[in-house]
C-alpha cells in the first residue's frame, strides 16, 4: 500500500535515479577482467582534457578575451587552453577508434554512442567559435571564410560569425554547457551498462 | 618570466607542406595524425598490467 | 514480447565472469594529473599562435589601390557582397544544394540587411567633419539619377588608378565625376583610421559586432594575398591549417577534401553540397549502431582480436 511519502515527487525521483545508477555502478571497486588493454585508457584521458580546456578558459574568462594579446602569463594560459583542446580532440578520436573496433554498441549501447558521437560534432562546433573569438587575423580569416558555409544552409541569417560578441557566449555560454550534458550523459550510460562485453569466438 | 612563458619552440615562422598531387598537408598536422596512428596502435599491441602470472591458472 | 534473432553486430550476452579490482577514482585522478602536465609541458614547448588583427587603415596604407578598387567595388555594386544574395540582401538567389533545387538561404531570407554603397562609402563618409568637398560629391551624387550615377561608374571603373604623393589619383577623368573625391575621400580616411571605427560602430561607441569591417575587408584582393601566405586559402586545404607552423585542425581533414575534387571544385555551389554531404556523413557517424553492414566492420575486420588477446588466451 503506497503512502503518501512514496508518492511524493522527491521520494518518486531519487528512488528512479537509484534505480537506475546505484552507487556501486556510478562508483565501482571492480570491473570486467576482459578490460585490459590500453585502448581502454582514451576515455578517461579525453574527459580529464575537457577538465583542463574548462578550467584554462575559466582562467581566460577572468581578465577577458583581450588579455592573452596584451600579457605573457595570459599568452601561457591561451596556449594551455589550445593544447588541452589538441589533446582533447587527439584522445577522442582515438577513443571513438576503440570504440568502433570493439562494436561497443552492442547490448542495449547504442545511445552511449549516439551521445559520444554527439558531443564530437558539438566539440567541434565549440572549437569553431573559439577561433572566430580570438581576436587576431586567424579569427578575422576563419569567420570571413566560414561564413559562406553557414550562409549557404540558412543558418548564417541566425549565427552570424561576424558577430564576435555572438560568437564568444556561444563559446562560452551555450555550447559548452552542452558539451558537459552531453558528456555526464555518455558516462552515465557507461556506468550503467557497464563496458561491453567481448565479442564471443568460438574456442579451438 | 615573459622569456620562460614564451614558446621554447618557436613556431611563429611559415610552415612547410608535404604536398602529393592535390593533397597537402602542413608538417605540424601531419606530426599530430602520424602520432595519433602510432599512439592507437601502441596502445592496442602494448601489454596491459594485470594478466595472470603463467603458472596460475 | 517478440524475441529478436541474436544479431552479434548489435547484440551481446552479458559478463557474468571474473571481476578484478578497480579503482575509478584512483585512475581519474592520475589520467587529469597526466594530461595537466602534458598540456602545461606542450604550451611551454610550442605557444600559440597569434598573428596580428588586420585593420582598413592598414590594408589602405599597404595597397591603396586595393583598397580604392574594393571601396569604387562597393559603390557600383560588382563587389562580392554586393552579388552575395541572402542573408545580407537580394541580388543573387544564393546556392541550392544538390539535386533539390532548394535555394536554402534564400528560404531563410535577408536578417543581416547590407546595402554595400551606404554600408561602406556612403554613410562613413558622411561622418567627416569639415570636409567640404566630400559634402559636395555627396550631395551631388545624391541628387543625381541612376543613369547619371551609372556614367560616373563606367568613367572611373575604366580609368586607372594609382597612388602618388599620398593621393589616389584615377586619371582619365573628368573634373565632374564626383566618383573621384569620394574614392580619394575614403582612402584618406581609411589610411587615418578614422574608417575602421566609422565602419564598425556606425558612428556609435560600443559593439562587439563586426560584420561591416569584416566583410569590406574581405572583399579586397588583399586580405586574401595574406591568408595565401599563411597557406590558409580554400584550395590550399587552409581550413586544416593555422597560421605559422602550429598544427591546426586536422579533424576539419573530410570536410576541406570536397573542396578540392570535382565536381566541387569548379561549382559555385560547393559551400552547401559540402556542407549537405557532411551532415549526412555525421548522421552516419552517429547512427552506426543501426546501420547494417557498417556496424558489422568491427566484427569482420576482428581488429578486436588484439584489443581482447589476453581475454580469448584465458590470460586474465
Amino acid at each position: 500500500m503506497s503512502t503518501t511519502i512514496d508518492r511524493q515527487w522527491t521520494t518518486r525521483l531519487r528512488r528512479r535515479l537509484v534505480e537506475q545508477l546505484p552507487p556501486d555502478k556510478a562508483l565501482p571497486d571492480t570491473q570486467p577482467s576482459y578490460v585490459s588493454s590500453w585502448i581502454y585508457v582514451f576515455g578517461v584521458v579525453t574527459l580529464s582534457a575537457l577538465v583542463i580546456v574548462i578550467l584554462t578558459g575559466f582562467v581566460l574568462a577572468i581578465r577577458g578575451p583581450q588579455w592573452w594579446h596584451q600579457s605573457s602569463i595570459g599568452h601561457y594560459v591561451n596556449s594551455l587552453h589550445l593544447w588541452s583542446v589538441e589533446i582533447f580532440f587527439f584522445a577522442m578520436v582515438i577513443h571513438l577508434w576503440g570504440k568502433f573496433f570493439m562494436a561497443a554498441w552492442r547490448g542495449n549501447r547504442s545511445l552511449t554512442w549516439v551521445t559520444g558521437a554527439v558531443t564530437f560534432a558539438t566539440s567541434i562546433a565549440t572549437a569553431f567559435t573559439g577561433y572566430v573569438s580570438q581576436t587576431n587575423f586567424d579569427s578575422q580569416w576563419i569567420s570571413t571564410q566560414a561564413k559562406d558555409g553557414i550562409n549557404a544552409t540558412g543558418a548564417g541569417a541566425y549565427f552570424n560569425v561576424l558577430n564576435t560578441g555572438q560568437m564568444l557566449m556561444w563559446h562560452i555560454v551555450l555550447l559548452p554547457v552542452a558539451a558537459v550534458v552531453l558528456t555526464a550523459l555518455h558516462v552515465v550510460m557507461v556506468r550503467r551498462k557497464g563496458v561491453v562485453p567481448p565479442f564471443e569466438e568460438v574456442s579451438k | 618570466m615573459s622569456e620562460i612563458l614564451g614558446a621554447l619552440v618557436n613556431l611563429d615562422h611559415p610552415g612547410h607542406y608535404i604536398s602529393w598531387g592535390w593533397f597537402q598537408m602542413s608538417y605540424g598536422n601531419f606530426a599530430v595524425v602520424v602520432t595519433m596512428v602510432v599512439t592507437f596502435l601502441v596502445a592496442l599491441v602494448a601489454p596491459f598490467p594485470g594478466r595472470k602470472k603463467e603458472n596460475q591458472s | 514480447m517478440s524475441r529478436r534473432d541474436f544479431n552479434p553486430d548489435r547484440d551481446v550476452r552479458e559478463w557474468t565472469g571474473a571481476q578484478r579490482p578497480y579503482d575509478i577514482l584512483k585512475e581519474g585522478v592520475i589520467a587529469l594529473l597526466v594530461v595537466a602536465l602534458l598540456t602545461a609541458g606542450l604550451a611551454l614547448v610550442f605557444g600559440s599562435p597569434d598573428e596580428k588583427q588586420v585593420t582598413i587603415q592598414q590594408w589602405s596604407s599597404a595597397d591603396p589601390v586595393d583598397f580604392a578598387t574594393t571601396a569604387y567595388s562597393e559603390l557600383a555594386g560588382t563587389s562580392g557582397i554586393a552579388g552575395y544574395g541572402a542573408p545580407y540582401n537580394h541580388a543573387s538567389d544564393g546556392q541550392f544544394l544538390g539535386v533539390t533545387h532548394l535555394y536554402l538561404a534564400k528560404l531563410v531570407g535577408v536578417h543581416i540587411p547590407i546595402d554595400p554603397a551606404k554600408t561602406f562609402v556612403l554613410r562613413p563618409l558622411a561622418t567627416l567633419p569639415d570636409a567640404g568637398t566630400v559634402r559636395f560629391a555627396l550631395a551631388t551624387w545624391k541628387n543625381a539619377s541612376n543613369t547619371e550615377r551609372q556614367s560616373w561608374l563606367d568613367e572611373y571603373g575604366k580609368a586607372s588608378l594609382s597612388f602618388t604623393h599620398g593621393q589616389l589619383v584615377a586619371t582619365p577623368l573628368s573634373l565632374s565625376n564626383p566618383v573621384d573625391v569620394l574614392m580619394a575621400s575614403e582612402t584618406a580616411m581609411a589610411r587615418s583610421g578614422a574608417l575602421d571605427s566609422a565602419m564598425v560602430t556606425g558612428g556609435g561607441l560600443y559593439t562587439t559586432d563586426y560584420t561591416n569591417v569584416l566583410l569590406f575587408i574581405a572583399d579586397g584582393g588583399w586580405f586574401a594575398t595574406l591568408a595565401d601566405h599563411q597557406h590558409l586559402l580554400g584550395d590550399q586545404w587552409g581550413m586544416m591549417n593555422e597560421t605559422g607552423s602550429y598544427p591546426g585542425q586536422a579533424w576539419l581533414w573530410l570536410y576541406t577534401f570536397w573542396y578540392q575534387i570535382h565536381p566541387f571544385s569548379t561549382s559555385g555551389n560547393a559551400d552547401v553540397d559540402a556542407w549537405g554531404i557532411m551532415m549526412l556523413l555525421t548522421a552516419g557517424l552517429i547512427l552506426v549502431p543501426y546501420i547494417p553492414g557498417l556496424r558489422s566492420i568491427p566484427r569482420r575486420t576482428k581488429l578486436y582480436r588484439v584489443i581482447w588477446r589476453d581475454h580469448y588466451a584465458g590470460r586474465v
